[in-house]
């Protein structure tokens, strides 16, 4: 392994061409003599080509935004202030008329709910703001006498394939302790996973730490068994293809639809299908390990 | 060398070989506060270049001077502000030679290596690139983009979000081999390269 290792870095100074004189010559020599060596750097060059594209597209797109944006602390242009004016006063004119309007209007006197009459139900209370979505909450789900043996075989395999990340590395030396992403971050350290769900509830798409925050969301809900709402999580995570995010939540999709014993649908076999035709996919030994799972007998 | 609030040459060198976000601010810094820009483009303009010219010798200056100071190929013989015009002279030399040929002046008389075979086997290259990025796939790009940067497994991990530099290792490993895979898949690339798969 370690000779494997100086191999490839006597590879990679060659091509930066940081070897001292004597060894770059040996090396050119031993180029020459040895086909197996002057294969692995060739290949190794061409990786570093491609990579350096890569880095240099990234420097583009960079420029490319810097060129249309204008600069962080540029004033607005001249030409906006007078619509700035404009706006903050028929702005004021609405609020005032809107104030008029209401002092005038009397005020409706609120009347004591009577009983329903004798026979007929009573009016239903409005609905609570759901914690986290449609699944029935933890405690008052089927119990598992009544679910029929090949739900109860899929749940035990996605338990048994699921790895639960740490996402230590999510955290940030400058955020503030009181982040919702921090106290859900600490919520999901102690297992407290419906803390997680509570903590994050408001994180919006535009948030820079949405993608993090939803991730984090969706394993809380696949932690708290709500499967249905952690897999809507998990598709609109996947979905939204923002790297490396939707890549892993692919494979934690198929884990929440197996475990909510949605095998059968579409949805199911085309995203079973799509992570197996791609070995570089990182759900690929996961969606494998699923698909052998799933084989009768 | 320090501008007025400006950067320092180690500071700059440092955010080169740093994260991703240290890079990105110190591009946005050479590119709006630096001045070299500005250089660049009267450069340019003096030279008989207009302005998109003069944006583009710019940009791919940036983009060998940033692989330049991460390859270590700077060896501090001048400031950074020196090299990096200096790069946009040779750049726009190159580049001029090459929109319009003619007689130079003597001070560009330099090794030539526009020629077109050159420029052949250099578009056959990166089509060759182009035909493999297409096929990595958005996650395997990123990660061997930031694995060239030198990053550390730990920040490689901080990047992609993933839970442990363990996760990154092995992200890593996997896409350098899809990568491998690709290339010996395809006589094509092989034969471009002049190399022969394994016959193991």
């Amino acid at each position: 392994m370690n000779d494997d290792k100086h191999f490839y870095e006597q590879i990679e100074d060659y091509l930066a061409g940081r070897l001292p004189p004597d060894q770059q010559t040996t090396m050119q020599q031993a180029l020459r003599d040895d086909p197996e060596l002057a294969r692995e750097v060739e290949l190794r060059r061409l990786e570093f080509e491609v990579s350096e594209a890569l880095i240099a597209g990234n420097i583009r797109d960079q420029l490319q935004r810097l060129r249309t944006e204008p600069p962080p602390d540029a004033p607005p242009p001249r030409k906006y202030h007078f619509l700035r004016w404009l706006l903050a006063a028929l702005l004021c004119i609405v609020a005032i008329g809107i104030y008029w309007w209401m002092a005038r209007t009397p005020v409706a006197p609120v009347r004591e709910s009577a009983p329903p009459p004798p026979g007929q139900a009573p009016a239903p209370s409005p609905a609570p703001v759901p914690q986290a979505h449609n699944q029935p909450a933890p405690g008052t789900e089927r119990p598992a006498e009544s679910r029929d043996a090949p739900a109860r075989q899929y749940l035990a395999l996605a338990a048994e394939l699921y790895q639960r990340p740490d996402f230590e590395s999510l955290r940030s030396a400058t955020t503030p302790a009181n982040d919702p992403l921090e106290t859900a971050l600490s919520a999901w350290q102690k297992q407290d996973y419906a803390s997680v769900v509570t903590a994050l509830q408001h994180i919006r798409a535009e948030n820079p730490n949405y993608w993090r925050a939803a991730t984090l969301r969706a394993h809380a809900q696949f932690n708290l068994k709500q499967f249905r709402p952690a897999a809507q999580e998990f598709t609109a995570i996947a979905d939204g293809k923002i790297q490396p995010w939707a890549e892993e939540a692919d494979g934690y999709l198929l884990l929440a639809l197996l475990a909510d014993g949605q095998t059968e649908t579409p949805g199911f076999r085309a995203r079973l299908q799509k992570v197996l035709a791609d070995p570089g996919h990182p759900g690929f030994d996961l969606a494998k390990a699923i698909q052998q799972g799933l084989k009768p007998g | 060398m320090r501008k007025p609030a400006g950067l320092t040459d180690a500071q700059i060198t440092q955010a080169l070989l740093g994260a991703a976000r240290q890079r990105e601010a110190v591009f946005a810094y050479l590119y709006r506060g630096s001045g070299w820009r500005e250089w660049v483009l009267r450069h340019v303009h003096q030279e008989g270049g207009d302005e998109p010219a003069g944006e583009d010798v710019f940009q791919e200056t940036l983009i060998l001077f940033d692989r330049n100071i991460r390859e270590g190929r700077f060896r501090g013989g001048s400031s950074l502000q020196t090299y990096f015009l200096g790069i946009a002279k040779q750049y726009w030399f190159n580049r001029r030679r090459n929109i319009r040929p003619g007689p130079l002046p003597p001070e560009y008389d330099r090794p030539d290596t526009l020629n077109p075979e050159h420029i052949t086997l250099h578009h056959e290259r990166q089509n060759m690139i182009g035909q493999i990025l297409q096929a990595m796939g958005d996650h395997c790009k990123k990660v061997l983009e930031l694995y060239k940067l030198s990053l550390s497994n730990e920040e490689i991990a901080l990047e992609l979000g993933l839970s442990s530099p363990e996760m990154a290792k092995k992200y890593t490993y996997r896409c350098r081999e899809k990568f491998r895979a690709f290339v010996l898949g395809r006589p094509d690339i092989l034969e471009q390269l002049d190399i022969r798969p394994n016959d193991e």
